[in-house]
Formats: structure tokens, C-alpha cells, sequence
């Protein structure tokens, strides 16, 4: 079920509504089947495998905090953590990996070994990738003794399974997801008010922003040999933002549906374009993941005390990673290891530069103009690398990558095309101009007028203000609402 | 009443309140603006041909590509099978709607277009109920105040005749299989087919936004496909004898029983054993471009058809709408390329496309018994019976691939059985009393097009002496 279909809009409200009416000792069970429903209305056979995530874990949390020595502890972790991963490798990377060798052609051949070929091309679990990472997550901090087990196995199915965050994230760690989960609480005005907030400016940017700007992205990276070089540059600009929105959009209603249960998930972005390098660019674009990485990988490896080299080698490890497990494709480890070169740049070698932007500290407590300057070079700089590093991410393949980098740089591209093709950007005219339309409202909302996250930002308004900026989104989700079929782009992970 | 309840209940009703009723303001604008109609004519081009096919037409004709594909460089005619039908029946407004790769799915939910008591309306209604609503009167679904039609009395305004009116729908058998259910175009057809319904516009348009529809996009509709290859069985009344004959499993060859052969019990396996019956002989340049031909025959054509079939439900939905509004019915089986499928394959594949075709008669011939008496009629032309057997492979216009492409000759035989059967309810109905003069053009369309000679039969019988000698001495 995805949140933006119409069937959610009967199923949220439904769950909502029941919930509260239950006894507050019973709700935490109705939650569970919601959720169970949630994931298993797409296919069925994944909450099965969700439940047998949900069951070794479980398992493995209470083994390692209950078992004496350490040996059998670390067992236990490594267990589970072998667990997880193989699920992830059979469901996500076998095909990948496995490749079109002569050795996966015998193996299809043979009836005892087909069944290992055709796992690996079955359809990939929604969410995998982000409730298997929340698990491994709840046994790493038992074992570190920062959390308790949870010995009863629905509630840890609960945990695993909350339907709001289960398919896309954020990935919240146990500590905080677990006590609001089974909290007694009464729901509140203030929250049902903040979520719907949340929830129509996620499904504004989601549909209105998100889908026109696929519209565009989609024609050209079906063809993009078809086009010039400006629409290359364009698809690629427009790619950064339907990205954005699209996966804030979804944590925005992601943020919101939780918000009516009185459950605060955490922010997952927190305005990533204003970032002045790599590094800070990182702690404000998918902040759930990228803090799990620097929790259970990064700093376990060595972070930033153990010298350049480990820091290096942590850095490069931690986005080769990402890239990873953004999906089993050539192009997406490009981007992980284009983004840790970067990382490491910016680390290492642009720092050099600060003096370049002179002091920080101006009259009347001002930043100077040549720090403002310097710093504005820095984000676009920031925001254009990261831009480039998208081009991996879209492409289908390796050879699409390079081919797209071409147009885009070649000088000589710009008259490969003279045949007087229709551009992508404007089909029709009022198609032409909402996309534009609705990119600028975005951009002027996040990066300067927006001080706060969404629900805040909008109850400082006077009503009537407030509400004609409800009814202006809603009125762009019916009517100008992107029609290209795109889900989620974070639902394949 | 829990006391969070009152608090909450009352600012949410509100607030539905309000969004319900900026909801109908927006449906309005957007209806008054044009904005709808344009809307709807770049999402759905079709429906708008729907519309004025059901306003201006005695006969709407609802096709996929076949009515319209024609072959430029050999087709003596280059007419449609709706303008043929036209010509059959000049008495009739025959209105043709056609779109590549539609299917009776789509067809089913086209007739949602449909308008009210459109059986009983006559030609032209519309015109004279628009000119009434100029001079102030009120629009009936029926007829105008001017005029006083209504549905007790325009019968006596018609001299006691329905003006009965006929939908024909093109039933495309291979449509019904994985490929043409699985296909990557199939969301956007039913993205348009949103808009085959008479629900608020701003409804339409919201579906649209939120993918209120067969979403699923062309890795999904590959991976269904693909799953349906692998696990459907292709055996006959599940027979024990369907055996396949790969070298994997090596089960002694092919089996006998008696008249019938059962060789592949899936597509998948079936596939891998075209592969290899290739090998010996892929140096051949004429059979390296067969393969990729008779792979689409195989994906095409190796299917069973059942009850759970969703576009055979599909024909029960047309069939239960034209019941529900007395509009008769003709369904148009068209006929597949048996000639290339049995050049290809032998009567392995062909005996499965008969089963599918005979299934779809014994449904379409149920239909016409159980409506023989009534007020409305169902009927069908089955082009292959009616032709006398399989059409030869000359005959389509797609050498190279299985379609239902034909010349203009077949084209118009399909017209001239389809005009006969309206023609008969129209008897029936007393619309049509005296003799009908086709005009037809005078040109008689010949076969034309350029048989496919390079066929070969690598799976076909009488190729499989060949094989199993290769196999008895390369494969053991």
C-alpha cells in the first residue's frame, strides 16, 4: 500500500479511528495487525518473510543479553546479523551477483539449483533494505547494553513493522520508537492538527512537485539519446529535485500518519541544499540512514580518531556501503564511492581553502560579504557535485551513466540535435509551466522561507492565511497532480 | 463519549466539511474552465471518441489495431473493418473506435461511457433534445419537454420499433494471454480508462494524480509474466500424460496419446527447449530470424484459458451491462495466424489455440441461446469458422509477428459476417424490414500480401525426426 493512493485514505483513517477506540492495553495489538495488513496487501508472502526477520531477532536480543559470556553473546550478534544480510543478499543482490555467467546457466539447468536463479530474480520485498537495517540496529544495542531486550515477540513485531515507517523509513532506533509505541496516550489536538499538516505538504510534494518534475526525468532517461544537451542539464537539475521531494515528501507523511498516533518520528531531512560541503550535506539528507552508518559502522571502524588514513578508509567503506544498499547496480555503487571521494575532499582538501572566505565575523555581527560569498560558492558547490553524483543514481546502467555525462559535458553535443524534436520540458504549455511553477514555490519554501519543519511553519500563520495555503495544495494534488505512474523512489531499496 | 473525542471529533468534522465543499467548488471551476475537457482529451483521447461515437451511432464498432492496420504497399483497400462496415449497412451510423493493443477489458469498461436508455434513443436524439434545451426545455434522459419522448411513449413515436441499438466488440483471443495482460503499455490503458466513466470530473483527475488504477509498472507486469511462464500448466483437461521432453529431464522423448500431443508442461520449459532444438542449427541465417518469431508465437499463443480468466470476467461484464441497458451485442472472434503457429510449432501450439478459441465459442454461443427469446440479442462472428478454416499465412499483414493484422479481404469478410449478424437482430427487432443494399466499392480486395516463405519448422512434427536423431547422438 503506498501513501499515496486512495486506498490508504480509507485505511489510515480506519486504523485511526479504531485504535483510540480500543483500551489503550489493546491498541498496541491493532497496530500490529494494521501494519501486518499494510505490508502484506502488496504481497503476503513478504510479511511472512518481515515476521521471520522479526523472530530471529527477537530471539537473537534476548539470547545476547541473556547469555553470560561473551563469546556467545557476540554469537548471537553476528548471528542475527548474518541473518539479516543473507535475507537482504538472496532478495536484493543474488541476481546481481550471481550476473549471466555460464556458471548461473548450468545452475538453471539443474532442477536441484534452479530454484537459486530464479530467487534471485524474484521481486524485491518493499522496505527490505530499511526494516532489516532497524533490526540489526536493536540487537547491536542490546549487545552494547544501551537497550533491553524485548521479550515479548508481538511487540517487537511492532517495533519492526510500524506501518508508517516500515517501507521507506525513517529507520528509528529501538530506544525511541519502542516506549512511544506502548505509551498510554490520549490523542491531542495539537498532534492530529500537526500530522494532517505534515501529511498534505508531504502529499504536495510528492504529487504536485515529485511527479511533474518525473514526467520530465522519465521521458529523457527512457531515451535519452532523443535529446539535447540543455535538456540533459535540465532532466538532471529536475532529477535532484524530484529526488528530494519525493523521499521527503514520503517521510513527511511518513512523519505525519505516525504524528496522528502520537508517535514523533525523527526528521529525516533537514534542508540538505543549504549544506556547505559533503560532509554537512550528509547530516541533513536522509538523516535516519546516515546516522545509522555513522552508529554501527563508521565509528565501530574507527571514525575520525584514529588518524587521516582510518578516517579515510571508514568514509569510503560507509558510502560504498550506501551506495550499495541504495540497490544491486553498478551505478549505484558509483554514486556511494563518488559520494565518498567527495566526502573525502571536502575533508581533506577544500577545508585547506576556509581562508579564501577571510573572517567570520563582520560589523555588527554580520558575516562579511566575502564570507557570504564564499559560503554561497560553497553550497552551490555542494548542491552541484551532489547533482552530478545523481546521474549514476537514475541511469539504468553503466554505459546510460557515461553516455548522459557526454551530453552533458561534450561541448560539441549541443549541435548533435537539429531535427527540430519536440522538447521534454512542455508537452503542453500548462504542463510546461507548472513544473517550473510548482519548483519554484518549493525551492523559495525550503531553502529560504521555511525556518521550520512544516506543521510549525504553518501554524504561525493567521487562519485565513493558513488556509489558503491548504486549499492551494490540495487544489495542485486534484488537479495538477503529476500523472506519470513513478512510486516512491525510495520504495525499491 | 471518551473525552478526546469531543474535543477532536467536531474541529475534524469541520474540517471535512470544508474540504468536501472546496472539493465540489474546484470540480466546479475545473469543469466551467475547460480545463476537464482538455484534460481529458490529452489523458484519454478516446474517450471523447466514445462520447460522440455513442451520441451519433446505431452501431459503435469498439476495436483494437487490427481494425485499422493495413498494409500501405500491398493492401488493394486501405479501409477498416468499421468503414467496411459501414458500407454493409447504410442504413446504420456505424461509428468505429479503435485503439492499439486494446482488449475486452478495456472494451468492458468503455461501455461505462455509455449513455442512459442509449438502446431506445434514436438517431440523431441528441440533436433535437440540444435544440429543445436552447428553447428553454428541460433535458430528460429520455427525450425533450418539446417533443414529450419518453420512455412509455416512444415506441409509438417510432412505429412501435426500439431503435435497438449494437455494440460490437473485437475479442482478440492472444489478448487474453500473459503477454497481452502483463504488457508494459497495459497502466497507461488503464490510466486512461479512468476516464470511461461518468464519475465527478475531479474525481477522474485525482485517480489520475494517486495512480487509482492497474499501476504496476513494466519490471512488475515482466515479473507476473514471467511467474505465469514458469508455474502455469499448459496441459490440457490436466492430463497426466503432459510431459516435456528436455534433456534435463530426460523422460524418453516425446509420448503419444492418441491423437493428442502433450510435450511442455509450462511456457518457461517450452522456451528452453527451443533453445535448443536452435543450437544444431543456428548457423542458419533464415531460422536466426524465425527464433525470435516463434519465441512471440510461444509467449503469445501458450496459454490456457479458464473461468478465472480476468478479461473472460470481462466478457460477463459486457454481456451483464448490454443486458442491464437492452443493447445487442456482436462479438467478433478473430482469427489468429493458426498457418505461422502450425508452420512453427506443430499442432502442439495449435491444439492449444483451438482449446482457447473453443472456449470463447461455447461462451459466445451460451450467450446467443439465452437470448434468443428475449429483448436484447447476443451474437457473434467467429472469422475462422466463418471463412471455412484457417486463413493461410499470406493473408496478415505482419509476416514476422503474431498479430491479427489482415488484407482487406479478410478485413471485409469480417464486416460483411458482422453486417449479416446485425442485420439479423435488426430483422428481429422489425428496425430493419426491407432487402439491405451494400455498398460496397466495386474493387474486390485480393490476397496481397507477401507470404512469409522463410518459415521453417524447427519445432513443427515433421521436424522432429531430425531432432530426436540429434539428440539420440549428441545429447546422451
Amino acid at each position: 500500500m503506498l501513501f499515496n493512493s486512495v486506498i490508504y485514505w480509507f485505511f489510515l483513517p480506519l486504523v485511526w479511528l479504531t485504535y483510540f477506540v480500543l483500551p489503550i492495553k489493546q491498541r498496541w495489538i491493532w497496530l500490529l495487525l494494521a501494519s501486518y495488513f499494510f505490508y502484506g496487501f502488496w504481497k503476503v508472502e513478504f510479511a511472512g518473510l518481515m515476521m521471520l526477520t522479526s523472530v530471529i531477532d527477537w530471539w537473537c536480543g534476548m539470547r545476547v543479553e541473556q547469555d553470560g559470556s561473551l563469546g556467545w553473546k557476540k554469537f548471537w550478534l553476528w548471528f542475527s546479523i548474518g541473518s539479516n544480510l543473507t535475507m537482504l543478499f538472496m532478495f536484493k543482490y543474488l541476481d546481481f551477483a550471481l550476473g549471466d555467467s555460464a556458471m548461473v546457466r548450468w545452475m538453471s539447468d539443474h532442477n536441484a539449483t534452479a530454484w537459486i536463479v530464479e530467487l534471485g530474480k524474484y521481486t524485491i520485498p518493499a522496505g527490505i533494505s530499511f526494516y532489516t537495517f532497524q533490526s540489526i540496529s536493536y540487537v547491536v544495542d542490546v549487545y552494547r547494553g544501551q537497550e533491553k531486550a524485548e521479550h515479548n515477540l508481538p511487540k517487537f513485531m511492532l517495533y519492526v513493522s510500524f506501518f508508517p515507517q516500515l517501507v521507506a523509513g525513517p529507520i528509528e532506533r529501538f530506544g525511541k520508537l519502542h516506549s512511544q509505541l506502548f505509551a498510554e496516550y490520549s490523542p491531542r489536538w495539537e498532534d492530529v492538527r500537526n500530522g494532517l499538516r505534515l501529511v498534505i505538504y508531504g502529499l504536495f510534494l510528492k504529487v504536485a512537485v515529485a511527479d511533474n518534475l518525473a514526467s520530465v526525468v522519465d521521458a529523457f532517461f527512457s531515451d535519452h539519446t532523443s535529446f539535447t544537451q540543455a535538456e540533459a542539464w535540465l532532466a538532471t537539475f529536475y532529477f535532484t529535485f524530484q529526488v528530494y521531494t519525493d523521499f521527503f515528501g514520503y517521510s513527511l507523511l511518513a512523519q505525519g500518519s505516525a504524528l496522528l498516533f502520537g508517535i514523533h518520528l525523527m526528521d529525516n531531512f533537514n534542508k540538505p541544499f543549504i549544506a556547505k560541503s559533503i560532509p554537512e550535506f550528509w547530516q541533513r539528507w536522509h538523516i535516519s540512514l546516515s546516522t545509522w552508518f555513522r552508529d554501527y559502522i563508521f565509528i565501530p571502524v574507527g571514525g575520525n580518531k584514529r588518524g587521516p588514513w582510518v578516517l579515510a578508509l571508514a568514509a569510503m567503506l560507509v558510502f560504498f556501503t550506501s551506495g550499495l544498499w541504495h540497490g544491486a547496480n553498478g551505478t549505484m555503487i558509483a554514486f556511494g564511492v563518488a559520494q565518498g571521494f567527495l566526502y573525502l575532499f571536502d575533508r581533506f582538501v577544500f577545508k585547506k581553502l576556509e581562508f579564501v572566505g577571510g573572517p567570520f565575523h563582520g560589523h555588527g555581527g554580520r558575516l562579511p560579504l566575502r564570507r557570504r560569498l564564499w559560503d554561497g560558492f560553497r553550497t552551490v558547490k555542494t548542491g552541484f557535485f551532489f547533482m552530478m553524483t545523481l546521474v549514476w543514481f537514475r541511469s539504468a546502467t553503466m554505459d546510460q551513466a557515461s553516455e548522459v555525462f557526454g551530453m552533458l559535458w561534450m561541448p560539441g553535443y549541443i549541435n548533435c540535435r537539429l531535427d527540430g524534436l519536440v522538447g521534454i520540458a512542455a508537452p503542453t504549455l500548462a504542463h510546461g509551466l507548472q513544473i517550473p511553477l510548482f519548483l519554484c514555490i518549493f525551492l523559495l519554501l525550503d531553502l529560504w522561507v521555511m525556518k521550520d519543519r512544516a506543521d510549525v511553519w504553518l501554524g504561525k500563520f493567521s487562519m485565513p492565511i493558513r488556509w489558503s495555503m491548504y486549499v492551494s495544495m490540495a487544489v495542485s494534488i486534484w488537479i495538477w497532480g503529476g500523472a506519470v505512474n513513478h512510486p516512491f523512489v525510495y520504495f525499491q531499496f | 463519549m471518551m473525552a478526546w473525542m469531543k474535543d477532536i471529533a467536531p474541529k475534524v468534522l469541520l474540517r471535512l466539511a470544508v474540504g468536501a465543499a472546496v472539493f465540489f467548488v474546484a470540480n466546479i471551476w475545473y469543469v466551467s474552465s475547460g480545463l476537464y475537457n482538455k484534460e481529458r482529451v490529452k489523458f484519454s483521447p478516446v474517450a471523447a471518441k466514445l462520447d460522440s461515437a455513442f451520441l451519433y451511432g446505431d452501431v459503435v464498432y469498439l476495436g483494437e489495431s487490427s481494425n485499422t492496420s493495413f498494409n500501405p504497399w500491398t493492401d488493394t483497400l486501405g479501409y477498416s473493418v468499421s468503414e467496411f462496415l459501414q458500407m454493409y449497412l447504410p442504413q446504420n451510423r456505424v461509428r468505429g473506435v479503435s485503439h492499439d493493443g486494446y482488449h475486452v477489458g478495456l472494451f468492458s469498461q468503455m461501455l461505462g461511457l455509455m449513455p442512459e436508455h442509449w438502446a431506445l434513443r434514436a438517431p440523431g436524439f441528441e440533436e433535437f433534445d440540444r435544440g429543445d434545451l436552447d428553447a428553454g426545455g428541460e433535458k430528460t434522459a429520455l427525450g425533450s419537454m418539446k417533443y414529450g419522448v419518453n420512455k412509455d411513449n416512444w415506441y409509438k413515436l417510432n412505429n412501435g420499433n426500439p431503435a435497438r441499438k449494437t455494440v460490437v466488440i473485437t475479442v482478440n483471443m492472444r489478448s487474453f494471454g500473459p503477454s497481452a495482460m502483463f504488457n508494459g503499455n497495459e497502466a497507461s490503458n488503464q490510466q486512461e480508462a479512468i476516464f470511461y466513466s461518468h464519475r465527478m470530473a475531479l474525481l477522474n483527475r485525482v485517480f489520475v494524480s494517486l495512480h487509482h488504477y492497474d499501476s504496476r509498472d513494466s519490471r512488475e507486469m515482466e515479473r507476473a509474466k514471467t511467474q505465469w511462464f514458469r508455474t502455469r500448466d499448459l496441459r490440457l483437461d490436466n492430463s497426466t500424460n503432459g510431459r516435456h521432453y528436455g534433456i534435463t529431464h530426460g523422460d524418453g522423448g516425446l509420448k503419444l496419446d492418441g491423437e493428442v500431443w502433450y510435450y511442455h508442461n509450462t511456457v518457461k520449459w517450452w522456451l528452453r527447449d527451443l533453445q535448443r532444438q536452435f543450437a544444431p542449427v543456428s548457423g542458419d541465417a533464415d531460422l536466426a530470424r524465425v527464433m525470435p518469431m516463434a519465441e512471440a508465437y510461444l509467449k503469445e499463443f501458450a496459454f490456457l484459458l479458464d473461468e478465472e480468466n480476468p478479461r473472460v470476467q470481462a466478457l460477463d461484464a459486457i454481456v451483464a451491462k448490454c443486458k442491464q441497458e437492452q443493447v445487442n451485442v456482436v462479438f467478433v472472434l478473430l482469427m489468429p495466424n493458426f498457418d505461422h503457429a502450425h508452420r512453427l510449432f506443430g499442432e502442439e501450439l495449435t491444439q492449444l489455440m483451438d482449446y482457447n478459441m473453443d472456449f470463447l465459442r461455447k461462451r459466445f454461443a451460451g450467450w446467443e441461446m439465452e437470448c434468443k427469446q428475449g429483448d436484447y440479442k447476443v451474437g457473434y462472428v467467429d472469422v475462422e469458422r466463418a471463412y471455412g478454416d484457417w486463413a493461410g499465412g499470406q493473408h496478415y499483414t505482419d509476416q514476422w509477428y503474431p498479430t491479427e493484422h489482415v488484407d482487406a479481404h479478410i478485413r471485409q469478410f469480417i464486416a460483411q459476417k458482422t453486417a449479416e449478424k446485425i442485420l439479423e437482430f435488426q430483422y428481429r427487432d422489425r428496425i430493419q424490414t426491407g432487402v439491405t443494399k451494400p455498398m460496397v466499392p466495386v474493387i474486390k480486395p485480393s490476397v496481397n500480401n507477401l507470404p512469409n516463405w522463410n518459415i521453417k519448422m524447427p519445432l513443427a512434427d515433421t521436424c522432429l525426426g531430425a531432432w530426436q536423431g540429434f539428440r539420440s547422438k549428441h545429447l546422451r
